[in-house]
């Protein structure tokens, strides 16, 4: 039962016992402090769907209908959801940082998530009534590592360092694609969240792409061992754009909630059956070009990193629980558990992994230009 | 210039200046450590350009005092400035590139990023010795540099694992290295202006 708060200030009380119990020390803020922020309106006006052209709603009872409140807030419960399990995924990663940065790094990364979290819960306490102020006060009660978090990218378990940096990588990856898509959302307070969300992003993800850069560049890693961790988290992430042909996604489309990636850049027509599908086909391209020059880091004659076929492994969309390998063949059912354990990280990886942390250097002290 | 036209531009001058500097200022940031070492200190000397200081070669009390002073140090305040005057030898540059490498939310504070605030219309002048007229030199180019981040698009910021006080002070520099000198100056140098 989600506890009854009155203001934002009480949602504050329960975000602070919230640091506690899942045991994030915050004498390690520094001089952080959590705000919302808020960037001026690229544009005045709703960009998409059939409200284009009208000024934008800057307050609950400028939207239309009851169907539209409701879907908003379903939308922006998401997002609040998986800025505060990231922390959870990643606050004991903290003990054992390659260096002072990649420690300065992460803390940054997780404070600057829960703000995200924080921007979230403010909108839901500030605009959507009592309903909004218990879906803000559940955001603290579910819990990754107790596997209760509303999407499944956001239970599971982000051992090492490895996996810290694949999560900030590619998750986070998937996390810019859905703020760019909600930038544009006919609700004001929430595009003007987006802008320094996103700015905020940049960072996460350039250390997700300069902390792999940098383990290929040391050397240490077996690549082998580096692409089953790609294994677990490409489907992970591929996953979270939703089903193909949602309902979902079409009405939030219609409704201007929710755009397409590339809206305000693109003239093609809109198809409203495969919203997700388009935003997941950029986003592969977009992992797809950076493997590329990843793998330019990798000596001649080595094994190269590749980016796992949408097929493989995928719990949501067209190619839910069917058995492909990373390169998208088809697997007889029978062998497809066996094949599924032989590449994603094993325990035979983690025990490389274990072993190669202690020996030290297996980061580079510089990613690329 | 206006600030929406330097952000446009903001990847691209970023991009060229990193092109040259990134090197030198990777293997600074990762190594970076405290309690400072001796390691760290000679490394962001070398990174403004030079041979360490010879005061802080010979004192065993240097490293100790310097920790302690940069942990005093509250971003955005800049009055710490004047506190590493004797670790930084009265150099500026060099003394922000460590309250920078300890803190990066510091920027480095460098003549060619100046040049650069000033072709956006902001008149401050780079002051090169740390003197008493330095610090609120310094905590306006702070400001003006916090400024610029709070006001960027995010699609004017590249995907890097450097903040964006870094960002935004290498795209400065870059629009100073391309700005005509107001006077009759020297061309700057490498060497001098990477930070």
């Amino acid at each position: 039962m989600a506890k009854a708060i009155q203001s934002f200030d009480d949602w504050i009380g329960l975000f602070e016992q919230w640091q506690k119990d899942i045991g994030f020390n915050t004498d390690l803020l520094g001089d952080f402090r959590f705000e919302t922020k808020f960037a001026d309106l690229e544009h005045e006006t709703i960009q998409f769907g059939e409200f284009k052209g009208q000024p934008k709603w800057k307050r609950y009872l400028q939207i239309p209908n009851q169907q539209i409140r409701d879907s908003l807030q379903h939308l922006i419960v998401y997002q609040g959801d998986t800025e505060f399990a990231s922390v959870e995924q990643q606050r004991h990663l903290l003990k054992s940082a390659p260096t002072e940065y990649d420690l300065k790094s992460a803390l940054r990364i997780m404070s600057e998530e829960m703000r995200h979290g924080w921007q979230m819960c403010y909108l839901l306490v500030q605009f959507f009534g009592d309903s909004g102020k218990v879906e803000a006060s559940k955001q603290l009660q579910r819990r990754a590592y107790e596997g209760n978090r509303l999407l499944g990218a956001f239970n599971t378990p982000t051992d090492n360092w490895v996996d810290f940096f694949c999560y900030t990588q590619f998750v986070d990856r998937d996390g810019k694609f859905q703020l760019k898509m909600l930038s544009n959302a006919a609700f004001a307070p929430l595009a003007q969240s987006m802008g320094p969300m996103l700015k905020e992003e940049s960072f996460h993800l350039g250390t997700g792409y300069s902390g792999l850069q940098r383990i290929v560049r040391a050397g240490k890693v077996p690549i082998p061992v580096l692409q089953h961790y790609f294994n677990k988290w490409v489907p992970t992430a591929l996953d979270l754009f939703g089903k193909d042909g949602s309902s979902t996604s079409h009405w939030s489309y219609q409704w201007g909630l929710k755009s397409r990636y590339n809206e305000l850049e693109t003239d093609e027509p809109v198809d409203l059956r495969l919203l997700n599908a388009h935003a997941r086909q950029l986003y592969y391209q977009e992992i797809a070009e950076l493997n590329d020059r990843l793998n330019k880091l990798i000596p001649e004659g080595q094994a190269k990193l590749r980016i796992p076929s949408e097929k493989f492994n995928r719990k949501i969309g067209d190619w839910e629980n069917q058995a492909f390998t990373i390169d998208g063949e088809k697997v007889a059912e029978k062998d497809y558990e066996a094949y599924l354990a032989a590449n994603l990280p094993t325990k035979e990886d983690e025990a490389t992994l274990k072993e190669i942390f202690a020996e030290g250097d297996w980061i580079a002290p510089k990613a690329a230009a | 210039m206006d600030h929406r036209a330097f952000f446009l531009r903001m990847p691209e001058l970023f991009e060229r200046a990193n092109r040259v500097s990134w090197e030198k200022y990777e293997e600074t940031l990762f190594d970076m450590r405290r309690p400072v070492t001796h390691g760290n200190f000679h490394r962001v000397k070398q990174f403004v350009g030079g041979n360490p200081p010879v005061m802080a070669l010979r004192d065993p009390r240097t490293f100790p005092e310097l920790d302690r002073q940069l942990s005093k140090a509250r971003y955005p305040r800049a009055g710490q400035l004047t506190r590493l005057d004797d670790f930084a030898e009265g150099g500026t540059e060099f003394a922000t590139a460590l309250l920078h490498f300890n803190n990066p939310a510091y920027p480095i504070y460098d003549a060619m990023s100046v040049r650069g605030l000033n072709h956006l219309g902001h008149p401050l002048n780079f002051v090169r010795e740390v003197t008493e007229e330095a610090v609120p030199a310094y905590q306006t180019y702070v400001d003006l540099i916090q400024e610029l981040k709070d006001e960027a698009p995010y699609y004017c910021v590249p995907e890097k694992n450097y903040y964006l006080t870094r960002i935004v002070q290498q795209a400065l520099w870059q629009l100073g290295v391309e700005t005509p000198a107001p006077v009759a100056a020297k061309k700057p140098t490498r060497r001098s202006t990477t930070a």
